[in-house]
């Protein structure tokens, strides 16, 4: 499985189809060879025939000039050798290098009689021993048939016939044939640019593969070492990109990692040690998980765990997590002057089958981090899905929102604050939108939901605060802006903003944190705390939709509150709701009595600014007023 | 057993060179014609396949300080007749003193023992090269 996503499909095809068409081209021309020799082989048969046919009529010939028996004549009589001599001349041409007519002797030994060799050293004299080194002599002699064998030893020599001379059926005589090697020369020669073409084409063809090899080995190389995170030596982001068009969601339960305090880490001992803490708990990690476990390095100090969904149970996959976790904080990690202890929090999804994109996956998992993290680190969380994510179709997918912060698509808007006595602006409220992929602008609702309690709720509300800080120094105005309770809790984002505005007081003193609560809030203490830290900087503290959720009392009883944002549902149609009147002004009188200011939102007709500044609320924003300015239209 | 020689030579013809073939097949002959184990050897011309380093004879300056003489001229020094001489054409072979050849002829090797020169000096052949005498 690895290998096809290191390689790719195409690669293991191209593996297997490369040396195909290699062996292909070696057998083209392998094949050319044989016809060749084929070639080679017709045209050395049809020498041979002519040749055959030739010493026939000369044996024909010797009979009618010098008697059937013409050995013996010819023994006898040096001039009548020659005159054969010159007739067997005639049958000597370019392809023959020697040609001679030798007689068997009473020891059955061969010896010259005629040779037409004009060489005197390479002649054979009359009656010369002839020393035959291939059977062939002997065989014609007997079967008393040509017989022709290749003279592959004999540099000038191409092939040797023997042609028996046959006398009241005993072989009296042997007409040898020694063909030019020269001859052979020139029918491959002209063969030889038909040769060469199927070899040049079978070589081209072959390096060029070798070639193409080569690039596609360098190619994915290079591709799976884009797959490889170098300082931990993890597959990144890329490789799950990759894996996840190849395998279906439902393949992989996803175990989500974090490490604890790791942004102390980096902020108190550096960078590098902060690498050495990715490099040596990325080891302790590797080391605990199996061999099918897939560990990708997802962010800065974020691992993805993908654990095959088809071999693991529940209680086996929180077995691995819990492992990993005892593995990761088992001894301290040694820096260069001190020792570091470090944890880490897991939010496990084991129902992988439950999502229809990785994204949702991911997001499950990574709420169970978020679980992990709230209560207290270093544990693992299963996070079980609600309902409440039923509307899912109108919100956004956690991914868009992750792509939208990615390629800067979120922007601001602001709505002016009026004060009720003077309807002139006193603030404006910063309100964060996005333009989704079809550059529509995107409202908070649709998505907020999807990217609630991840890292990446996180870095948009860094993007708040950043957006805030930006106007604030560039414009002399107030601005609120809006937090969720739970973000109090976030001591990333708590830090974040204590260092954005700690030696910048003076912005500090002209922002307004709007307060929004989703869940039941507990632990007042920690609130406290870090609305203390908040408020030690100048920040002034507000109650958005004051008067609904859980407990919004509770806020006025622990903590230094400066103004309440009246809740949209007290103040919209209030002309004509007696009871929301009667509310409204109940929480006026109760603001009063706390010097706590009121902010009635929503301010849609005349009739509702009225009504509300017979009330004495003290501050109105609403769309009768004002609707969004872009941050160009600010004062 | 004339076969299996000439196989021999043949085999020694693929996979050596002509001087080493050369070498081999006169350090055969001298071992059958001397009865020194290193016999001396006289060459009138440059002859490179004995030229090579052996122990099986070696080569004198003058035919008289020679066992063996090998011709290629169409005479020899005087003197030296006596001495058993090897031609290198089938040609040598005519004159009398001459006690054999060794040539290639249409690129195959020929040895020509003369039996009347052998019985006179008393030379009898190894059993694999009686094949070779006329």
């Amino acid at each position: 499985m690895r290998f096809i996503v290191h390689y790719g499909r195409t690669f293991t095809i191209l593996l297997f189809l490369f040396p195909l068409l290699g062996l292909s081209a070696s057998y083209l021309y392998t094949q050319f060879a044989d016809t060749k020799k084929e070639i080679i082989k017709i045209v050395q048969q049809s020498m041979l025939d002519k040749k055959d046919e030739l010493l026939s009529i000369y044996t024909d010939y010797l009979t009618d000039e010098f008697g059937s028996d013409y050995i013996k004549v010819l023994k006898d009589n040096t001039s009548l050798r020659r005159k054969a001599e010159t007739s067997l001349s005639l049958i000597k041409d370019s392809e023959v290098q020697y040609l001679y007519l030798l007689y068997i002797d009473n020891n059955s030994k061969l010896r010259y009689l005629i040779d037409t060799t004009k060489d005197i050293d390479e002649k054979g004299e009359f009656s010369q021993r002839f020393y035959p080194q291939k059977d062939i002599w002997l065989k014609a002699a007997s079967s008393q048939k040509s017989e022709v064998t290749a003279q592959a030893e004999i540099d000038k020599l191409w092939i040797t016939m023997v042609f028996p001379i046959i006398r009241n059926e005993k072989t009296v005589a042997l007409l040898g044939i020694d063909f030019s090697h020269a001859e052979y020369l020139k029918v491959n020669k002209t063969l030889i640019p038909l040769e060469n073409i199927y070899l040049y084409s079978a070589v081209f063809i072959i390096v060029m593969l070798i070639s193409a090899f080569l690039q596609l080995v360098i190619y994915y190389t290079h591709r799976k070492k884009s797959f490889i995170d170098p300082l931990t030596g993890m597959f990144n982001r890329q490789y799950l990109h990759e894996l996840l068009q190849k395998y279906p969601v439902g393949d992989f339960q996803v175990l989500i990692m974090d490490l604890d305090h790791f942004k102390k880490v980096n902020d108190i001992y550096g960078h590098d040690a902060g690498d050495i803490v990715l490099s040596t708990v990325s080891a302790r990690i590797k080391s605990a998980i199996r061999k099918q476990d897939i560990l990708i390095r997802y962010g800065g100090e974020e691992f993805i765990l993908l654990i095959s969904n088809s071999e693991n149970d529940l209680e086996t996959s929180l077995d691995l997590a819990n492992r990993i976790r005892e593995a990761v904080k088992k001894e301290p990690i040694s820096l260069d002057q001190c020792q570091l202890n470090i944890t880490i929090s897991m939010g496990l999804n084991p129902f992988p089958q439950d999502s229809k994109t990785f994204e949702h996956v991911v997001k499950i998992a990574d709420l169970g981090l978020y679980q992990a993290k709230q209560l207290g680190r270093n544990r693992v969380e299963v996070y079980i899905q609600c309902l409440e994510e039923g509307n899912v179709d109108a919100q956004l997918q956690i991914c868009d929102v992750r792509d939208a912060l990615d390629l800067n698509k979120f922007f601001c808007v602001y709505q002016p604050i009026y004060l009720a006595k003077t309807m002139k602006i006193d603030s404006y409220e910063l309100l964060l939108r996005m333009y989704n992929t079809s550059n529509e602008i995107i409202n908070p609702a649709q998505f907020l939901p999807s990217v609630r309690h991840t890292q990446i709720y996180t870095h948009l509300s860094k993007r708040v605060i950043d957006f805030a800080y930006d106007t604030l120094s560039s414009k002399d105005i107030k601005i609120s802006i809006n937090l969720e309770v739970e973000d109090l809790f976030n001591e990333e984002l708590i830090v974040y903003i204590i260092k954005k505005f700690d030696i910048t007081k003076n912005l500090a003193q002209r922002l307004t944190i709007e307060l929004l609560e989703y869940e039941e809030t507990l632990d007042f203490s920690m609130i406290n705390q870090r609305a203390n830290e908040l408020q030690s900087l100048g920040i002034k503290l507000a109650i958005d939709s004051f008067g609904s959720g859980f407990s919004s009392y509770d806020y006025l009883l622990n903590m230094n509150i400066s103004s309440l944002k009246l809740d949209a549902k007290l103040t919209h149609n209030i002309d004509s709701n007696q009871k929301a009147l009667k509310i409204v002004s109940s929480i006026q009188n109760l603001a009063n009595s706390m010097k706590v200011t009121t902010v009635a939102k929503n301010i849609e007709t005349e009739e509702e600014l009225q009504i509300i500044k017979k009330l004495n609320i003290d501050y109105i924003q609403g769309y009768y007023l004002s609707k969004f300015i872009p941050e160009v239209s600010l004062i | 057993m004339i076969k299996l020689l000439l196989i021999l030579l043949l085999s020694i013809v693929s996979s050596a060179s002509d001087i080493q073939i050369e070498k081999k097949i006169y350090e055969t002959f001298f071992a059958a014609l001397s009865k020194k184990v290193k016999p001396s050897v006289y060459i009138d011309v440059h002859i490179p396949s004995l030229e090579l380093d052996t122990d099986k004879f070696s080569l004198v300056s003058s035919c008289q300080k020679a066992d063996i003489v090998i011709v290629t001229k169409k005479t020899i020094d005087a003197g030296c007749e006596k001495k058993i001489i090897f031609g290198t054409r089938y040609r040598h072979l005519k004159k009398v003193y001459v006690l054999g050849a060794f040539f290639w002829q249409k690129g195959r090797p020929n040895i020509v023992f003369k039996r009347q020169q052998l019985d006179s000096k008393k030379i009898k052949l190894p059993h694999a090269l009686q094949e070779f005498i006329e």
